[in-house]
């Protein structure tokens, strides 16, 4: 008997229908794909820009002005702020945003350059709509290599480019939309500011959009080759490196920037970390105890404006040896209150606090050759609807009195990374900026029967110049006393091994390490100051330009001495190392002790021994 | 020169600062015992007289260098002779003391051993200033002659140079300079032959034209350093040690001769006056 299988086959038509309906889904499967995000963005990132409001009068609710000033310009008022900061007064980098109903405005404000450059950057890029093809990126090169900013504020060169899949060249950006102004003589800073038209760039009304920004700082000084260091946010995103043009950090990566929902949030700066030592960054040992102290901003707005308390908000104190510390090297303090948590009313601010923290005699062992310490301060909640700007800050300045002020800072090479190459040490570049200023006080003569009084301090200008004396306060005399300061800081930057290409010019990228600094102050006027970074394998390589290595996992003391000279007094000149017999000491030793050693057993070798008896010596 | 030691490289044959001046010590003491044998004294005494001597003179080197430098340092590092750099000068003060507390333990004759280190010591002079030529150390004035040598950067020379404005890029050669170490070492060498030959009228001679010699021929080359600091007037701490080296030596020299003449009249030898070959020439009566 034969077995006949029988098979349904379903008619052409219907097979048909079946394949196409399977090729329109596939189609239409295709077309969601591409028109979605390939990944979500960066969730840890999220600025809000907020209306304009500038302040109650006429100028109320007008939008910065965009010629390339942005200090005293009250259109950034409550604007959303993030510095890069590095443990002194002044930042490395500040952005800030804000927008009215037809722009969004950014500021790009960069700091701490050795000089002005052609090559120095700023990376903008938008991702409005999550597509591809939406995406904006700009480039702008504010400066002229030695000269600053254009007299006109034009930056150098605008480059603007969209699709972000290929970057492709777009349309200039209209006239107005980028202004820059610059100032100083090395260090440099330089001011931009951006105005981008929401409709011309599809920002949406609601919702988040794609943000990132990447302030790259050039210098040609440091030879072998030049040096760039990347400030972007998110700074999760990885740097450019490689290639300027062609090597964007992707979409998915950029932060999330929206116009809407709760703005600003709480945050925190180096001048607001303190302690109840003077000067701060002091440990003061038993029987004083060290309180560590922290003011917090919180400037948080919904989405109508109205301000909003940060509840739960924590301070965590951490200290580190005063000079540029790794990661690894911030100790909590051991103290009670640490993290301290507190509530920081809206619109205002709160000091956070610990307890006294009084050293026993183990930690009086271990501070005694480090009584200077780095303060970090890092910023958490438990309350989901508290947001943070800057979620912490670090403070490294110390202060001095001269005529003779010496200061020790550790430079640490307890990276996670190892040194790039395969090399043992690491290599750190440190660019010195000093910033003379003259404060005058006045104290009014004793008048019979009165106390003395002080009045405070008219801060001087920069570079020497003083304001004019302001008033008495009822005494017969006042008798004016100026007071010289010297604010000296290192910039550490530490040689990653990467390079980034910038128009045709190679530069090693350098990770902003740090900075450490202090204020020495002299009665009276000073002349000369004279100021000098030494210490083992330390050495000039160019003005204000040092250069150290550091073997990995260990640490290195360098010092600074700053000396006052009054006016008339001629600073000696300045004596140059004498290293003779220096190179490689323990090597040399071990030949040496060889070398004696052998003649000794030349001179004892029985042989000679017993002739020697012999002859009768 | 310049043209085949520019820039001048840190080592050769496989020789480097840090190998050449504990080269120098080691042949200066085996030269001392080999000399004082030749001289007829006991070798071994000049062994041990020069091992105090060494240690005497890296750390006397080591406190000269410190106090020179007018540096605050913590007190441990007065003790630590084996870090930082080295004087010669103290170098020179600090074995001669050490070497001579020994030899008076033994009670040894002080100038007959001291005759017969200081060939020694020329010899380590020379040897060591190589060194210092390879480092860059002690470098010279600017110079435009044809055998002036250029430092790379990483060398005191370079950074002096940079430091100065001199050079205006970190990574350029320094500017052409006298190859200072290199005439000291010539210096050494010629003392090296010609104490070693010489045959002095009374035992501390050599020693003496050693100090004045040495003492002549250091405070000249000292013009043509580029690294010289004046300490007083116009005159270097080398050439401040080396007038008193000339001064000591003159000094010693003078005092040997009238010794050396009183003991002629003061004690004739064999009946006759000024016959007798007692180390030197003697006019005779």
């Amino acid at each position: 008997m034969r077995l006949r299988i029988r098979r349904i086959r379903p008619s052409l038509r219907s097979a048909m229908r079946l394949s196409h309906r399977f090729t329109l889904v596939a189609m239409i499967a295709s077309l969601l794909a591409l028109a979605l995000p390939v990944a979500a963005r960066n969730p840890n990132f999220r600025i809000c820009l907020r209306q304009v409001i500038n302040v109650p009068g006429p100028n109320f609710g007008q939008p910065p002005t965009i010629d390339g000033v942005i200090n005293n310009d009250l259109g950034w008022t409550s604007a959303f702020r993030y510095v890069f900061g590095n443990g002194t007064p002044t930042p490395d980098g500040v952005i800030q945003g804000i927008r009215d109903a037809t722009n969004i405005y950014l500021s790009f404000e960069v700091n701490n350059d050795q000089q002005f450059d052609n090559e120095d950057v700023i990376v903008l890029t938008v991702d409005p709509t999550g597509v591809a093809a939406d995406a904006h990126r700009i480039h702008i090169f504010p400066v002229f290599t030695g000269a600053g900013a254009a007299v006109t504020g034009e930056a150098r060169l605008i480059e603007h480019w969209t699709n972000s899949a290929a970057w492709t060249l777009a349309p200039a950006l209209p006239a107005g939309s980028v202004k820059v102004t610059a100032a100083g003589v090395g260090p440099v800073s330089y001011f931009v500011e951006v105005k981008l038209a929401r409709a011309a760039f599809s920002i949406p009304a609601a919702g988040d959009f794609g943000m990132y920004f990447n302030m790259i700082r050039v210098s040609p000084v440091g030879q072998p080759i030049g040096t760039a260091a990347e400030m972007f946010w998110p700074t999760d995103a990885p740097p450019i490196g490689l290639d300027l043009e062609g090597n964007t950090p992707p979409p998915n990566t950029w932060g999330n920037a929206s116009l809407a929902g709760t703005c600003n949030g709480v945050s925190i700066d180096p001048s607001d970390i303190t302690t109840n030592q003077t000067p701060s960054s002091k440990i003061a040992f038993p029987p004083a105890s060290n309180i560590f102290n922290a003011l917090v901003h919180n400037n948080t707005v919904d989405a109508g404006g109205a301000f909003l308390p940060a509840n739960n908000v924590s301070a965590t104190f951490k200290i580190a040896n005063f000079g540029i510390p790794a990661f690894g090297d911030w100790a909590l303090v051991p103290t009670g209150n640490n993290p301290k948590i507190g509530n920081i009313p809206a619109n205002s601010s709160n000091t956070l606090s610990t307890d006294g923290w009084v050293l026993t005699a183990g930690q009086v062992t271990q501070y005694t050759a480090h009584t200077h310490q780095c303060i970090l301060v890092e910023l958490d909640s438990t309350d989901p609807n508290t947001f943070f700007v800057q979620k912490s800050a670090w403070t490294n300045m110390n202060f001095g009195t001269a005529s003779v002020a010496d200061f020790d800072a550790e430079i640490s090479g307890r990276l996670k990374d190892k040194p790039p190459g395969g090399k043992a040490n690491h290599q750190f570049d440190f660019f010195v900026t000093k910033k003379e200023s003259v404060l005058r006080s006045q104290v009014s003569r004793l008048a019979p029967g009165e106390g003395a009084a002080t009045q405070g301090l008219d801060r001087g200008h920069d570079n020497g110049e003083v304001d004019g004396a302001g008033a008495g306060a009822g005494a017969d005399e006042t008798q004016s006393r100026e007071t010289s300061q010297l604010t000296w800081v290192a910039h550490g930057l530490r040689r990653t091994g990467n390079f980034i290409v910038i128009k045709k010019k190679k530069f090693e990228i350098v990770d902003r390490a740090g900075s450490y600094g202090f204020l020495v102050q002299h009665q009276g006027k000073v002349g000369t100051w004279l100021a000098d970074l030494t210490g083992q394998s330390v050495r000039k390589v160019a003005e204000n330009l040092y250069r150290t290595e550091v073997p990995h996992g260990k640490a290195l003391t360098v010092h600074t001495r700053v000396e006052a000279f009054e006016p008339g007094v001629t600073p000696p000149p300045p004596k140059p190392p004498r290293k003779c017999g220096k190179a490689k000491s323990s090597v040399g030793g071990f030949f040496l002790l060889v070398g004696v050693f052998g003649l000794g057993l030349i001179a004892y070798a029985p042989r000679r021994r017993r002739k020697n008896r012999r002859n009768g010596v | 020169m310049r043209g085949i030691l520019s820039p001048v490289p840190y080592s050769v044959l496989g020789l480097d600062p840090g190998v050449v001046w504990p080269l120098a010590l080691a042949a200066a003491l085996a030269y001392a015992m080999y000399f004082a044998k030749r001289s007829g004294l006991d070798y071994r005494v000049m062994y041990w007289a020069g091992v105090s001597a060494l240690l005497g003179g890296i750390w006397g080197a080591h406190l000269l260098e410190l106090l020179a430098s007018g540096s605050v340092v913590e007190p441990i590092e007065w003790v630590r002779f084996w870090t930082g750099p080295k004087s010669y000068f103290g170098g020179l003060a600090g074995g001669a003391i050490l070497g001579a507390l020994f030899l008076r333990m033994r009670r040894k004759p002080l100038l007959a051993y001291a005759d017969a280190v200081v060939p020694a010591v020329s010899l380590g002079y020379a040897i060591g200033r190589i060194g210092c030529f390879l480092n860059g150390d002690d470098y010279g004035t600017v110079s435009n002659v044809a055998w002036a040598v250029q430092y790379p950067p990483g060398t005191e020379a370079q950074a002096a140079h940079l430091a100065r404005g001199l050079i205006s890029s970190p990574d350029s050669l320094s500017l052409p300079v006298h190859p200072v170490q290199l005439y000291s070492s010539l210096i050494g060498l010629c003392l090296l032959v010609s104490l070693s030959r010489m045959r002095p009228a009374t035992t501390g001679g050599r020693a003496c034209i050693f100090a004045m010699a040495y003492g002549i021929a250091r405070f000249a080359v000292e013009f043509l350093r580029g690294d010289a600091d004046p300490v007083l007037g116009p005159l270097s701490l080398p050439q401040v040690c080396s007038a008193l080296l000339v001064i000591f030596g003159l000094c010693l020299w003078l005092r040997l001769r009238k010794r050396h003449s009183s003991l002629i009249w003061l004690k004739p030898i064999n009946g006759t006056r000024g016959t007798e070959d007692i180390g030197g020439s003697v006019a005779p009566s």
